[in-house]
């Protein structure tokens, strides 16, 4: 497997305030062939990231001091469209909203597997560099359709809803385009509220009935 | 809305309790008369012996009198008004409601002539009433909801009696009483007697004593209501902030048990992926399992109202994973409908509360040939009953009532396990029954709510 074809020296900037995640990250991104710098806190972050930079940004939800909600904010302001990652163990969809809204690109849910990690970097790589045009830094209108909704996230979501004929459950479609559960949620309930999609109800044998949803 | 009020109306004890005693209000004089309290004898006596110590006991008397014939219909109508705002919950009735019905008494009576009705108008179309009205009015206005009925009604007849205190002022009394011929005659004792003013100065003194007194009595208790909620909703408020700091905890001791898992998974698909050797790879496969179970444990651990779908069968399979004294199991079990029956629990803590049981009746075992302690399960329809059976000693009455307090045990170690256990049903919807027979033996069941389609 060739981790390589999107780019040599890929920085990932990680940010966790316990050592052996830090630890265990680290040795994925360099299994995965980039370059990783991890630090302990938010403060230490963003120096680096002002410092180097960073073509992909982990950051932990649940830390001491600056905590992960704060650093992502935080990391916007310096930049719109770098994609940020939260590791988090929380999967509540109300707490991903609010990560969301701050600028999050997606999530990693812990615990983190290395093959899923490595993909979903990937995945926001390759989207970003989609959107980027020649013409250098982007702003946040050009990155941003609204808050919390990227353009190239919003895309790859739109485009996969589109080849499909019939309805999906969130599930399925979490499993075929790589994203977090809460990210796919956050994007299919968008879509929806701009008439993109309809959503259909449907009744399970056992326990709360479940959404699909279809491209109209 | 008038039909919900009627409905309120037939349920309310209160309202017939009013009702009741307005209606003998009502009628009174068919049941009551001066002279069955010796009021007649009293006065001819005074005239007798006008001394100053009669003449003031029976104005005191008479005051007290005065009080109690006016009580009846004043609290029924009290009470009725009462209810019925309650019910209907229009605020011109606090106006109106309390004078129209004491009001139409009084016109009842005028209407009906016969002489001892007459003589309720009488006692009715006065300056006391207005006053009595108009304090009843201004009970419900200031205080309504904040005291309980029993406490205004017991104000009420305070300040009722206060009012007819001025019965035996002069100068005043014509326009409290009326015309009441009791009170006219011993004024008269009174001003014969040159003690009028002496009485007129201690019946004021009384009523303002009496008025002030059921004002601060009503301004303390409405204080003391208001502190009691507030401490309550306080101590709720602290309920609540400690629930909330608890949760707090627990979402960091999540996060503090989940990293070492996290780091674990992490590394070890890591290996994973490097690994050449197939079962290297398959090795990482199965420790991540294990940890990933791991970490649904935690979460139901932690996350302890959590309630997940599943079958009686992932249940038992699960106890009997985890049961360091297996039971044997009922021929229940052998059936499909029972093995496939649908429950929504807490699977860490519905194991917990069945081993529980099975460790107890475990330690029951006395010495008995073919000792058994047996799983059984038995559907109620909506419900489902798993039970724990032993063929042990079984437990006598007295111990029962013991058993369900927490540290109870008769066998020489703490004991938490049934307080818990009927925790545990509680949280499940359900309940805890103990059949026990001393010599034969004890069931003790636990009921949990099916989940159907």
């Amino acid at each position: 497997m060739d981790w390589n074809k999107e780019g040599v020296c890929m920085k990932i900037l990680i940010v966790d305030d316990d050592e052996i995640i830090r630890y265990s990250l680290i040795e994925i991104c360099i299994f995965a062939g980039w370059q990783a710098t991890a630090v302990g806190n938010g403060q230490e972050g963003l120096l680096v990231f002002d410092k180097q930079g960073a073509d992909v940004v982990l950051v932990d939800y649940h830390m001491p001091g600056m905590d992960g909600l704060t650093m992502v904010k935080e990391l916007r302001k310096r930049t719109a469209d770098v994609p940020i990652l939260v590791l988090t163990v929380d999967e509540r969809q109300s707490i991903a909203e609010k990560f969301l809204d701050a600028g999050a690109t997606d999530f990693a849910i812990k615990p983190v597997l290395a093959p899923d990690l490595i993909s979903r970097i990937q995945l926001h790589i390759r989207l970003v560099k989609l959107t980027r045009s020649s013409s250098g830094i982007p702003t946040f209108e050009e990155v941003y359709v609204t808050k919390g909704i990227s353009k190239a996230t919003l895309s790859h979501v739109t485009r996969y809803l589109q080849t499909r004929k019939d309805p999906s459950y969130i599930e399925d479609i979490v499993k075929d385009l790589g994203l977090a559960y809460p990210t796919v949620y956050r994007y299919v309930t968008y879509l929806t509220q701009q008439g993109k999609v309809r959503v259909i109800v449907s009744y399970q044998k056992v326990g709360r009935p479940k959404h699909q949803y279809q491209w109209i | 809305m008038v039909a919900k009020g009627i409905k309120l109306y037939l349920k309310d004890s209160l309202l017939w309790l009013g009702l009741a005693i307005f209606l003998s209000g009502l009628l009174e004089p068919v049941w009551f008369a001066p002279e069955m309290l010796g009021l007649p004898v009293m006065l001819t006596d005074l005239g007798l012996y006008p001394t100053g110590n009669r003449i003031i006991i029976n104005a005191l008397g008479l005051i007290v009198i005065n009080t109690v014939k006016v009580l009846p219909l004043m609290l029924g109508a009290f009470i009725l008004e009462d209810r019925i705002y309650r019910a209907v919950r229009k605020e011109w009735l606090r106006f109106v409601l309390a004078p129209a019905l004491v009001l139409s008494v009084g016109s009842v009576s005028l209407i009906v002539s016969s002489a001892s009705f007459s003589k309720v108008s009488d006692n009715l179309f006065n300056g006391g009433t207005l006053i009595i009205l108009f304090a009843m009015i201004l009970l419900q206005k200031l205080i309504n909801d904040r005291l309980s009925l029993g406490i205004k009604v017991l104000l009420l007849a305070e300040i009722i009696l206060g009012v007819h205190c001025l019965d035996m002022v002069p100068g005043i009394s014509q326009y409290v009483v009326g015309h009441d011929q009791m009170v006219i005659r011993l004024q008269e004792f009174a001003f014969l007697g040159a003690l009028d003013g002496a009485i007129g100065l201690y019946a004021s003194t009384l009523f303002i004593g009496i008025e002030g007194s059921a004002i601060i009595l009503a301004i303390l208790l409405v204080l003391e209501t208001q502190r009691r909620k507030i401490e309550q909703s306080l101590y709720k408020a602290q309920l609540e902030a400690i629930e909330s700091r608890t949760s707090q905890e627990v979402l960091h001791l999540v996060h503090d048990l989940k990293t070492p898992l996290t780091a674990v998974d992490g590394l070890i698909s890591l290996i994973q992926l490097k690994s050449n050797d197939s079962k290297v790879v398959e090795y990482c496969g199965k420790i991540m399992e294990a940890t990933r179970s791991m970490s649904n444990m935690v979460s139901e651990i932690l996350y302890g109202q959590e309630l997940i779908h599943c079958t009686l069968y992932e249940i038992l399979n699960y106890l009997l994973a985890v049961c360091p004294r297996t039971p044997q199991l009922g021929s229940e079990f052998s059936q499909e409908e029972y093995l496939n029956t649908k429950i929504l629990v807490n699977r860490i803590r519905l194991t917990r509360a069945l081993i529980n049981l099975i460790d107890n009746a475990y330690d029951a075992f006395n010495d008995q040939k073919n000792f058994q302690v047996v799983l059984r399960a038995n559907d109620q329809g909506d419900e489902i009953w798993l039970g724990v059976e032993d063929n042990g000693p079984g437990i006598t009455s007295e111990e029962i009532e013991h058993i369900w307090k927490a540290g109870y045990s008769t066998k020489g170690h703490a004991g938490v396990g049934l307080a818990f256990v009927r925790r545990v049903a509680e949280e499940h919807g359900g309940s805890v029954r103990i059949d026990s027979r001393p010599g034969l033996g004890t069931v003790v069941w636990i009921g949990i709510r099916k989940v159907f389609a």
